[in-house]
């Protein structure tokens, strides 16, 4: 059965606690969970368009380019940052994450696995992969820096972040067995509760 | 007149005026050579003719005399901790009068008062008078912002 983000992680943010949202995009997940834990909550995006569609929801957004930076935020007290499904999207994920847990104890992020089966097939038959979790083609994409879920554990363990905890999903947004038992070849996307040392 | 320039982007200026001689026919007074002179010198004038110049020392020291944070010791957060309304902050990005870093600032602190606030940053070609030439935009995001009170 397919789960929201929302409902994935709605037991890791706090009732009431401060969030940021960076690369909120139209501001979904921030509104579902201030309807659902009364979260004060944030969005940081960069797409004019989005923006627009935060402020519809009454939502609090701001506009930056997150890969110039954010250490100003460092002073708000946030309890939670997330990053959703934007962190391959980043010039520089690993200071994206290491700043993230300097302005917050946790934080979520959710991110593309190209170690994914099907991923893995496309590029045996010398093709880009285009899946579920990675829709655009090469050169329309955002992404720049993809990963496998072994790629990214590894970095959390070269950087001393500590992996709280973490599901594993198929593109039907399941936790299905498979996904559980070997997340490498068989989830599409790998969502993370992180904290530092 | 350097008032005037604040209003405007230097690449706004720059695409108006550049380096143009004045053409001689149409000078204020003999003593301009570039388009970009003729122009302030003929702003300033017409400024001088409709206000009293006095009304501008006046303003101009209000405005500086003006700080948020009088009442709370130069703390900008607990100034604005008072605040219980969204707030909506705008700011061009040619803007050299009220710099976008400025209305950034007044978001920060915001966001360590927990007040609610959004920041918008417009592209504009014309410096602070931008408000006027980018207002499908600007009227956009305020409509936006209101209707979804």
């Amino acid at each position: 059965m397919s789960i929201s983000l929302t409902n994935i992680i709605n037991d890791w943010i706090p009732n009431q606690s401060k969030v940021i949202d960076f690369g909120c995009g139209d501001g979904s997940l921030l509104k579902e969970l201030i309807d659902t834990k009364k979260i004060h909550g944030y969005g940081v995006e960069i797409d004019s368009k989005k923006i627009q569609e935060c402020i519809a929801k009454g939502l609090s957004v701001i506009q930056q380019d997150i890969d110039d930076g954010f250490e100003e935020f460092e002073s708000s007290n946030f309890d939670i940052s997330i990053m959703a499904s934007s962190i391959q999207c980043l010039k520089d994920p690993h200071l994206a994450l290491r700043r993230m847990l300097k302005l917050s104890n946790k934080c979520v992020v959710t991110l593309p696995n190209l170690g994914y089966w099907r991923c893995r097939a496309d590029l045996v038959f010398g093709k880009m992969p285009v899946t579920p979790n990675l829709p655009s083609s090469w050169y329309e994409t955002d992404n720049l820096h993809l990963c496998t879920i072994n790629d990214f554990e590894k970095l959390c363990e070269d950087e001393g972040f500590i992996i709280d905890k973490k599901i594993f999903l198929n593109p039907d947004r399941d936790q299905s067995l498979l996904a559980s038992s070997s997340p490498n070849l068989f989830a599409s996307e790998g969502v993370y509760l992180l904290g530092s040392k | 007149m350097l008032g005037h320039i604040t209003y405007l982007s230097e690449k706004h200026m720059d695409v108006k005026f550049g380096r143009k001689f004045q053409n001689t026919d149409s000078k204020v007074s003999g003593n301009v050579d570039y388009e970009v002179e003729n122009y302030l010198q003929y702003k300033g004038e017409k400024f001088s003719d409709s206000f009293d110049a006095n009304s501008y020392i006046l303003m101009t020291k209000a405005m500086d005399g003006y700080d948020a944070s009088a009442d709370t010791n130069g703390n900008l957060e607990k100034a604005m901790s008072v605040i219980k309304c969204r707030l909506l902050i705008i700011g061009f990005d040619s803007d050299w009068l009220y710099p976008p870093q400025r209305g950034k600032d007044i978001q920060l602190a915001g966001m360590r008062a927990n007040v609610s606030c959004t920041y918008v940053i417009l592209p504009g070609e014309q410096g602070h008078d931008s408000f006027l030439f980018a207002a499908d935009k600007y009227d956009g995001i305020i409509n936006t912002f209101i209707e979804s009170q």
